[in-house]
C-alpha cells in the first residue's frame, strides 16, 4: 500500500497502489492530504458519512475524493480516518478527522484523466490527476 | 509521439494529420517555432490534442496554441470546434451540492409509495424516484446516486404551503419555483412552490410469502394443455427462471410491475392463447405515451414488447338506447410470450373476451400490501375510469368518477363481484363508493344479454380527494395529471369552505354577544367572505354548509394556472402559508439524483471560469514609484487571495443565483460596475442562457463564500507599467499610454467553476454509455448539444462564466477602492479604465467559415483567448477598427502582453489566440529547484513588490517554471493570429 508523486506539467499526479479497493480509496485520501499539505488539528474531532453508488471503481474514486475537496474548502475539515463498506458499485465510508490547521495548497477537482484502476503485481493501481 | 510525426507547414505552424490515428476526426494544427515544440515533446500536450481530435461532430481541426501544456484530457491552450447542433460539448474541454431535509420527510417513489428519507439508508441504491424533466414538463424516473445524513448545517425551517403541504428542510435547501430552483431560505410567504398533490401510500415491506411456485405454475400449464411432453413446458419454466419470476413472492422486485400490468389487462388489455398451437399473446391499447410506459415495464421484466402499431378503426355499436357510429385512432403493443401471458393467467388476469366468463379481483391481492394493491386499482382505473371533470354544466364541482363493465347476463354476478372486491380494496384507501349500479343493454348475436355495470365512487371533497391522492392513475398520464390538479382544487376549495364556516359561525356567536349588524359585517366581511353571505349567515341560515361562492376560480381557470410550466407531470403550483424557523436536533438527509433535473419529491415538494482582465490608468510610474509598496500592501488587503479564502462579499442563494444569471450586470446593479466596464467585457460580462438551477447546490456553496477572490494557483492580480508599444493607434484606443501603471487581474469562477466541471464530467460519464460515444480519455466525457445533458451543461458552464465575470468585476472594484486609498491627493487622476475582460476556459456558439461555408459551432476553448478580428461582432465600437483586445499574462515576474485578433484568427484558429506563457516544468519540480523566499528576493531585487500568501506556492510560479513569454507571442505574432500592441512590464504581484 503506497502513493508517489508522478510529474504533471501544470498540474498533480499521483500513483496509488494498494491490496484492494478500500485501501487504494484510502492511500489516494492520505496522498491528496500530502500533496496538498493538509495538516489536521487534534479535536474536535468530527465524523461525515458518505454513501454513493457508481458504475465502476474509478466513479467511486472520484465521488469519494470529490467529497474531501469539498469539505476541505467548505468547512475546513480533514479527514485521516476512513471505515469503508464496499460491495460491487455500492460505497459506504464513515470518514473521520478533524478541522485543518493548516493547507498549503487547493486542490480544485479530482479529474478523470486517464483514470483507470489496473491490477498489478501490488494490487490495484491507479493514477490521479489532480487540477489545483 | 516523435516530432517526425508531425507535418511542417511553416516555421510556426505544425500538423497532425487525421491519418495519424485512426478514431481521428479531424487533424491536429499546432502553432508553435521547432524550439516551443520540442518542450513539450515529453508532456501528453501533443497526445491530448490528438484525443480531442476524436470527438464526435468535431469541424476542421483541433487547433494548439504555442503556450500549450499537458492538461487533464484536453490540452492547456486547445481549441476545438464541434458543429451545431449535432456534435457535442465536453465539460472536460472547457475547464471545471448540502442541503437537507428533515429525517421523516416522506419521499415519494415512482411506485407510488412514500419512506421517510432517513430510512433509506440500506434501500436508497435499489430506489427510483419520480423527478420532474423540466425540458418536457413530465416525469421522469431516476435513481439516486448518492445518500447522506449529517447535523444541519444550516438553519431549519418548516414550510407550510395554503393546500397544507409541510416540510422541514435547512434554509439552503432548494425547491422548484416558477424561477427555477431557489433555496428556501430565499422564499417568502405567498410565493408558489412545485407540490405533489399525489402522495401515494406509506410503504410497507412485503410479506416474504411465495405467490407462484413452480409446481402450482407447471399444473397450470398443464392445464393450458402444455403437458409435459416435448419442450414447451420446460422452455416456459425455464424462462421464467432465468428472468427471476420463478417462484414468485410478494418480495419479489418483479411483482410490482406485474400487479400494474395486470391492472390494465383487466380494463384495456387482452390475454389469449391460440386455440391450435396453444402459444399466448398479450395486447395492451392506450394512448402511445402511456404504451411507452408500458413497454418499459414489460422490458423491465425481460420480455420484448412489441413497437407501438397504429390504425383507424370504424366502430358502430349498437345498445338498447342507441347507436353509435365513431372512428378512432387505435394504438396498440404487443408480447408474443407464452411465458408471460402464461404467468399472467396464472396471477388471474383474464384469458379471452372478459365479457362472456367469470373472474374476480385476483385473491392474492388480498394479502398484498396497500401499496401494491394500489399499483394494481391504480392502472385498472387507468384503462377503465373516467377523467376527472366538473359536472355536465357545471363549473366548480367535479363529477364523481365512474367506471362500467359490460358482461352477459349469465356472468352478472361474478362482475357485480368483481366490482365490489375493487370497491372493498377502495375502502382500504378510505375512498367509498355506492352501490354498483347495473343497466340492461342490448341483446348480442349470441342471443345473450348485455348487462352494464357501473361503480361510481363518492363525490364527497374530502372522499375524491383520498382516490386521487392516494391511488391516482397509473399508465394514464393524462388522468393522472388531471387528478392531480383536481385533487389540489378540492383542497383549495375545502380550505375556503373552511374558513367561510368559520366566519359564518363568529359571525352567530357575535350576533349573540349583542354585536350590531354593522359592527359585525365590518369586523369580518373581506375576501373569504362578503355582507351578504354574513347577512344570511345571521338571519337566513344554511340547509348545507357554505360554499365556496362564485369569486372563486372556476376549475378550467385553476388547472390552467396550476398547471402552468408543469405540463402533465402531475405537479402544481401552490403557495406558502408559511416559514418558520424550528429548533431542530436530530441528523438532516439529501439525495444526489441521477438525472440532469437533479430533483426528487419530498413531503409532497419539488426540491431539488478562468479569465484575465486589464485596467488602464494614467499614472504614470515615476509618480506612483514611491507608493508601491504601500499599494501592493493596499491591494493585498482589498482583494482576497489565498488557499479557500473568502471572497469581499457573502452573498444568499436567492443571490447568487442572481449572480449566475446576470454576471457583471449583477455587479453593476450592485454598484460595483460602471456601463463602461460592462461594455469592455466579452458578451458584456452576462452570457445569455445561463440558467443558476443547472449549477449543483454543491458548486454554489462553493461560491457562495468566494465571490470576489483571487484564489490560489496560477491566480494573481498584478501591477504593470506599458514598458513599450508596438500598435500607437490601438493602444491609444485602449487607453494604454507608455510609462503608466496597470492592472492585470487573472482569475476564474473559483470552487464554482470546478464544482460545475466536476458534476457535469461525471453525470456525462453515463451520458456517453447512452449516447453510444467512444472516447479514448473519460475525462473528454461530452453529450450531443441538443440533449437534455448537453443543453443543462451549457447552461450551467454558462452560469458558471457569469460567476467568473461578476467575481473579476468585484476584483476590479476593490482594485479601485486601494488605487484611491493610496493615490488619492497624490496623482491627478488616479482612475482605472477597463481596457477589457476576457474568458480563458469557455464554450461558445459562434460562426465560422469552414472550407467556403458558414458554420455554427460550439468553440471549446481550454486555456485559450477569443481573439476576434477587426469587424467581428460582439465587439464594443471602439474596437471593431483595431479587433478584440488580447491580454495574455506572462509568468511572475515577467513580461504580460496586450494583443489584438486578426482576420487570420478568424479564418485559421476559429478566432482564437494564446492565453499565457505556458508551462515547462512541473510544480514539484518548481518546489524542488526554487525557493519561495529566494525568489522572493529577487523578484523585490528586480523592483517587482510581492505580496504572497505561501512561499511555496510562489515558488511553483516562478518564471523558470514556464516558456519566454515573448518567445510565446512572437510565435502568435508571425503566425498572424494575434498582433502586438504593447508589453507590460511587472511592478507589484499579489498571490495567494
Amino acid at each position: 500500500m503506497g502513493f508517489e508523486e508522478i510529474p504533471h506539467t501544470a498540474d498533480w499526479a499521483l500513483r496509488v497502489w494498494a491490496g484492494d479497493l478500500p485501501g487504494l480509496l484510502a492511500e489516494s485520501a492520505r496522498g491528496m492530504n500530502w500533496l496538498a499539505g493538509a495538516e489536521l488539528s487534534g479535536t474536535p474531532r468530527e465524523t461525515r458519512i458518505l454513501e454513493v453508488e457508481s458504475a465502476d471503481a474509478e466513479s467511486l474514486l472520484v465521488a469519494f475524493l470529490s467529497e474531501l475537496v469539498y469539505y476541505a474548502e467548505q468547512e475546513n475539515l480533514g479527514f485521516d480516518e476512513f471505515e469503508f463498506e464496499v460491495e460491487s458499485s455500492m460505497l459506504k465510508v464513515e470518514m473521520r478527522g478533524a478541522p485543518l490547521k493548516s493547507l498549503k495548497k487547493a486542490i480544485k477537482a479530482v479529474t478523470w484523466h486517464n483514470l483507470e484502476v489496473k491490477e498489478t503485481g501490488r494490487g490495484l493501481e491507479v493514477e490521479i490527476v489532480f487540477d489545483v | 509521439m516523435n516530432i517526425h510525426d508531425l507535418v511542417k507547414i511553416s516555421d510556426h505552424e505544425w500538423e497532425i494529420p487525421q491519418s495519424f490515428r485512426k478514431d481521428m476526426r479531424g487533424p491536429v494544427r499546432i502553432f508553435a517555432t521547432r524550439e516551443l515544440l520540442e518542450q513539450v515533446m515529453d508532456d501528453k500536450s501533443l497526445e491530448q490534442a490528438v484525443n480531442a481530435a476524436t470527438l464526435p461532430g468535431l469541424v476542421g481541426a483541433v487547433t494548439v496554441m504555442p503556450d500549450m501544456h499537458q492538461g487533464y484530457g484536453f490540452p492547456i491552450g486547445g481549441v476545438a470546434a464541434t458543429e451545431f447542433p449535432q456534435g457535442v460539448v465536453s465539460p472536460g474541454a472547457i475547464g471545471y451540492d448540502i442541503n437537507c431535509l428533515g429525517g421523516d420527510t416522506p419521499i415519494l417513489h415512482s411506485l407510488g409509495y412514500t419512506r421517510p428519507i432517513q430510512e433509506m439508508a440500506g434501500s436508497w441504491q435499489a430506489a427510483e424516484l419520480p423527478c420532474l424533466n423540466v425540458a418536457t414538463e413530465h416525469l421522469d424516473s431516476a435513481c439516486p446516486v448518492r445518500w447522506f445524513g449529517q447535523r444541519p448545517q444550516a438553519p431549519v425551517v418548516r414550510i407550510t404551503t395554503e393546500s397544507g403541504h409541510t416540510i422541514t428542510a435547512t434554509i439552503d435547501h432548494p425547491f422548484w419555483t416558477p424561477d427555477g430552483m431557489l433555496a428556501c431560505g430565499s422564499l417568502r410567504a405567498g410565493e408558489q412552490v412545485a407540490v405533489s398533490p399525489f402522495t401515494g401510500v406509506e410503504y410497507e415491506t412485503p410479506p416474504d410469502m411465495t405467490l407462484v411456485n413452480e409446481a402450482d405454475f407447471s399444473d397450470y400449464l398443464v392445464s393450458l394443455g402444455k403437458t409435459q411432453r416435448g419442450n414447451a413446458h420446460g422452455q416456459i419454466l425455464n424462462a421464467l427462471r432465468k428472468r427471476g419470476l420463478l417462484p414468485l413472492a410478494y418480495s419479489s422486485e418483479a411483482l410490482p410491475y406485474l400487479c400494474k400490468l395486470i391492472g390494465y389487462i383487466f380494463g384495456d388489455g387482452n390475454l389469449r392463447f391460440d386455440r391450435r398451437t396453444r402459444k399466448g399473446m398479450v395486447s395492451f391499447y392506450g394512448q402511445p405515451e402511456d404504451l411507452e410506459a408500458i413497454r418499459s415495464d414489460i422490458a423491465r421484466l425481460g420480455f420484448k414488447p412489441s413497437r407501438i402499431w397504429s390504425r383507424e378503426r370504424s366502430h358502430r355499436i349498437q345498445t338498447t338506447y342507441n347507436e353509435y357510429e365513431f372512428t378512432r385512432r387505435e394504438h396498440w403493443i404487443a408480447v408474443n410470450s407464452t411465458a408471460f401471458a402464461a404467468l399472467l393467467a396464472c396471477l388471474g388476469a383474464p384469458v379471452g373476451n372478459k365479457a362472456g366468463q367469470d373472474y374476480g379481483v385476483p385473491d392474492w391481492l388480498a394479502r398484498a400490501p396497500l401499496w401494491q394493491k394500489r399499483l394494481f386499482l391504480a392502472a385498472f382505473f387507468g384503462a377503465e375510469m373516467s377523467t376527472p371533470q366538473t359536472q355536465s354544466g357545471l363549473s366548480y364541482n367535479l363529477a364523481a368518477p365512474s367506471l362500467s363493465m359490460n358482461k352477459r347476463e349469465n356472468y352478472e354476478a361474478s362482475g357485480r363481484a368483481f366490482l365490489e372486491g375493487l370497491a372493498a380494496h377502495l375502502g382500504e384507501f378510505g375512498v367509498q363508493t355506492l352501490p354498483i349500479g347495473s343497466r340492461r343493454e342490448q341483446v348480442n348475436a349470441d342471443g345473450l344479454r348485455s348487462i352494464r355495470l357501473r361503480l361510481v365512487v363518492s363525490a364527497e371533497p374530502e372522499n375524491l380527494i383520498r382516490l386521487w391522492s392516494r391511488v391516482g392513475f397509473e399508465y394514464n398520464r393524462k388522468r393522472r395529471s388531471q387528478a392531480a390538479v383536481a385533487a389540489h382544487y378540492l383542497a383549495a376549495k375545502q380550505k375556503l369552505v373552511a374558513e367561510r364556516q368559520e366566519v359564518a359561525e363568529q359571525a352567530v356567536a357575535m350576533k349573540l354577544a349583542g354585536v350590531s349588524k354593522t359592527a359585525i359585517i365590518q369586523s369580518l366581511s373581506g375576501t373569504t367572505a362578503n355582507a351578504r353571505f354574513i347577512e344570511r349567515s345571521l338571519y337566513e341560515g344554511r340547509e348545507t354548509g357554505p360554499r365556496v361562492g362564485q369569486n372563486f376560480t372556476t376549475f378550467d381557470e385553476f388547472s390552467r394556472a396550476a398547471a402552468d410550466g408543469l405540463g402533465q407531470s402531475g405537479l402544481v403550483w401552490d403557495r406558502i402559508a408559511g416559514i418558520q424557523p424550528i429548533p431542530y436536533d436530530g441528523l438532516v438527509y439529501d439525495f444526489t439524483m441521477d438525472h440532469p433535473d437533479h430533483n426528487f419529491v419530498a413531503g409532497g415538494f419539488v426540491v431539488s471560469n478562468c479569465g484575465v482582465r486589464l485596467l488602464a490608468s494614467g499614472i504614470e510610474l515615476e509618480a506612483a514609484e514611491p507608493h508601491l509598496e504601500t499599494l501592493a500592501t493596499a491591494l493585498d488587503r482589498n482583494c482576497p487571495s489565498g488557499v479557500g479564502r473568502d471572497g469581499m462579499v457573502k452573498v444568499s442563494a436567492a443571490e447568487l443565483d442572481k449572480v449566475l444569471r446576470d454576471g457583471s450586470a449583477w455587479a453593476k446593479k450592485n454598484g460595483y460596475a460602471t456601463e463602461a466596464d460592462l461594455a469592455r467585457t466579452e458578451e458584456s460580462g452576462r452570457v445569455e442562457g445561463a440558467d443558476p438551477a443547472k449549477v449543483s447546490h454543491r458548486a454554489k456553496e462553493r461560491g457562495r463564500s468566494q465571490l470576489g477572490s483571487l484564489g490560489a494557483g496560477n491566480h494573481f492580480m498584478e501591477v504593470e507599467v506599458v514598458d513599450e508599444i508596438y500598435d500607437a493607434q490601438a493602444a491609444a484606443v485602449m487607453g494604454l499610454r507608455e510609462g503608466c501603471l496597470t492592472v492585470q487581474i487573472h482569475c476564474g469562477s473559483r470552487g464554482l467553476g470546478h464544482q460545475v466541471c466536476t458534476d457535469y464530467v461525471q453525470d456525462f460519464q453515463g451520458a456517453v454509455r447512452r449516447y453510444g460515444i467512444v472516447l479514448p480519455d473519460r475525462e473528454l466525457v461530452c453529450a450531443p448539444m441538443e440533449s437534455p445533458e448537453g443543453e443543462a451543461y451549457l447552461a450551467a458552464m454558462r452560469a458558471a462564466a457569469n460567476f467568473a465575470f461578476a467575481n473579476r468585476q468585484l476584483l476590479a472594484h476593490a482594485a479601485r477602492r486601494a488605487f484611491e486609498q493610496v493615490f488619492a491627493g497624490k496623482v491627478g487622476n488616479f482612475h482605472l479604465r477597463q481596457v477589457y475582460d476576457i474568458a480563458h476556459n469557455m464554450g461558445k456558439l459562434e460562426t465560422h467559415e469552414i472550407e467556403g461555408r458558414q458554420v455554427k459551432v460550439c468553440v471549446h476553448r481550454k486555456g485559450a483567448t477569443r481573439a476576434f478580428g477587426p469587424g467581428s461582432p460582439g465587439l464594443p465600437p471602439e474596437y471593431r477598427a483595431i479587433g478584440q483586445p488580447v491580454i495574455i499574462p506572462g509568468s511572475m515576474g515577467t513580461a504580460s502582453w496586450v494583443l489584438v485578433g486578426t482576420e487570420a484568427s478568424m479564418r485559421r484558429s476559429f478566432g482564437s489566440s494564446c492565453h499565457g506563457a505556458g508551462r515547462v516544468m512541473s510544480r514539484s519540480q518548481a518546489k524542488r529547484e526554487i525557493r519561495g523566499d529566494q525568489l522572493k528576493v529577487q523578484l523585490e531585487r528586480s523592483g517587482i513588490k510581492v505580496r504572497a500568501g505561501s512561499m511555496p506556492g510562489l515558488a511553483e510560479e516562478a518564471p523558470g517554471a514556464y516558456k519566454d513569454v515573448n518567445q510565446v507571442v512572437q510565435t502568435v505574432s508571425e503566425a498572424g493570429i494575434a498582433r502586438k500592441v504593447a508589453r507590460l512590464r511587472p511592478v507589484a504581484v499579489i498571490k495567494g
